[in-house]
C-alpha cells in the first residue's frame, strides 16, 4: 500500500471483520459482528459496497458457497482477506496507534 | 401489520432493483438475517428493520455497480426500451381507437391497461438484453410521468398520472422479474 493510501474507516473496520470471521466471513456475519463489536447498525449494502471497493484494490477476494435453505436457496459470497489486505489493514491500524500515541490520558481511557 | 410493510415486498423490492451479481448474495443475508430476528423480536420491530436495510441498501448497492459497469450501455438499452414502448402504446390505442370509438372515460381505461402491457413488455425485452435495464427503464418511466404531469397536467385526469407515476415504474420492473424468472428456470432445466 503506497503512504499516503490509508483505508476509509468503514473499509478498515470491514477488514478487522474479516480477519475475525475467518471461513464464516459473508455479508450477514459481517454485516453483524460490526454491530456487535462497534454498535453500528450499518446496512447490508453499505457493507457490500465497501466490500467491493476493497474487492477492486485486491485486499480481498470472494468466492460463491453453496446455495442453502435458511437463505431461501441463495448462494452466500464468502470473503477472504488477502495478504495485500493484510498489509494495508496493518499499516494503516499502525498510523492510527502512532497518530493516539500519547493522548490516553487526556481521553481519561487506559 | 399493514400487508405493505410486510417484509415480503421489501424484499421484493430488493430482487428486482438490484443488479443479478449482487441479488442472490445480497437477499439472501437479509432473508437469513431476518429470520434470525423474527425469533428475537416483534413481528413489526423485524419488518420496520427490514425495509430499513432495504431502504439504506439499494442506493448503495445501485451507485457501487455503477461504478463497475458499463451504464452507458444500460441507460442505452433502457432508453430504446422506453422509446419501443412508447410507439407500440401509440400504435394499439390507435388500432383500439379505430375499432371500439371508445368514449374518454374507457379510453382513458384502455390507455392504461395498454400502457402497462407495453411497459412490462419493454422491461422485459430490456432485461433479456443487459439485465440491469429493467431498473432503468423504471427510473426514466418515473421521471418521464412526473415531468409530463407537471408540464402538461391539464391533458389528462389527475389520476391517470397517477397511475402510470406508481404503476408504471413497477410495470417496468415487474417486465424484468419475469425475464429473470425465465432465465433461472432455464438455467435449472439445463443444469
Amino acid at each position: 500500500m503506497p503512504r499516503g493510501d490509508l483505508l476509509g474507516s468503514l473499509e478498515h473496520i470491514v477488514l478487522l471483520a474479516l480477519v475475525r470471521l475467518e471461513a464464516n466471513a459473508y455479508g450477514m456475519t459481517i454485516r453483524r459482528e460490526i454491530e456487535a463489536r462497534t454498535g453500528r447498525n450499518i446496512s447490508i449494502g453499505a457493507v457490500y459496497a465497501t466490500l467491493e471497493r476493497l474487492e477492486a484494490k485486491r485486499y480481498v477476494r470472494s468466492s460463491l458457497g453453496e446455495p442453502t435453505a435458511e437463505r431461501g436457496g441463495r448462494a452466500k459470497r464468502l470473503f477472504r482477506i488477502e495478504a495485500e489486505g493484510e498489509r494495508a489493514l496493518r499499516s494503516s491500524q499502525d498510523a492510527i496507534r502512532r497518530m493516539a500515541f500519547g493522548l490516553r490520558k487526556r481521553w481519561g481511557t487506559t | 401489520m399493514n400487508p405493505l410493510l410486510s417484509p415480503h415486498i421489501a424484499i421484493w423490492l430488493l430482487e428486482c432493483l438490484l443488479p443479478a451479481g449482487d441479488r442472490d448474495a445480497v437477499v439472501g443475508d437479509l432473508v437469513e438475517e431476518y429470520a434470525l430476528r423474527a425469533g428475537a423480536s416483534t413481528r413489526a420491530t423485524v419488518a420496520l428493520w427490514c425495509w430499513g436495510q432495504v431502504a439504506r441498501s439499494i442506493p448503495l448497492v445501485l451507485l457501487s455497480d455503477l461504478r463497475r459497469r458499463q451504464w452507458i450501455h444500460t441507460l442505452g438499452v433502457a432508453i430504446a426500451a422506453y422509446v419501443a414502448a412508447g410507439a407500440l402504446e401509440s400504435v394499439g390505442l390507435a388500432v383500439i381507437s379505430r375499432l371500439l370509438h371508445p368514449d374518454a372515460g374507457l379510453a382513458a381505461l384502455l390507455g392504461v391497461i395498454v400502457g402497462l402491457a407495453t411497459i412490462v413488455l419493454g422491461g422485459y425485452v430490456a432485461a433479456s438484453i443487459r439485465q440491469e435495464a429493467a431498473p432503468s427503464l423504471a427510473g426514466i418511466i418515473f421521471i418521464a410521468v412526473a415531468v409530463l404531469m407537471v408540464t402538461i397536467s391539464d391533458s389528462a385526469p389527475l389520476w391517470y398520472g397517477f397511475t402510470f407515476l406508481i404503476a408504471g415504474p413497477l410495470a417496468a420492473l415487474a417486465g424484468g422479474r419475469l425475464n429473470f424468472t425465465r432465465r433461472a428456470r432455464r438455467a435449472r432445466r439445463a443444469a
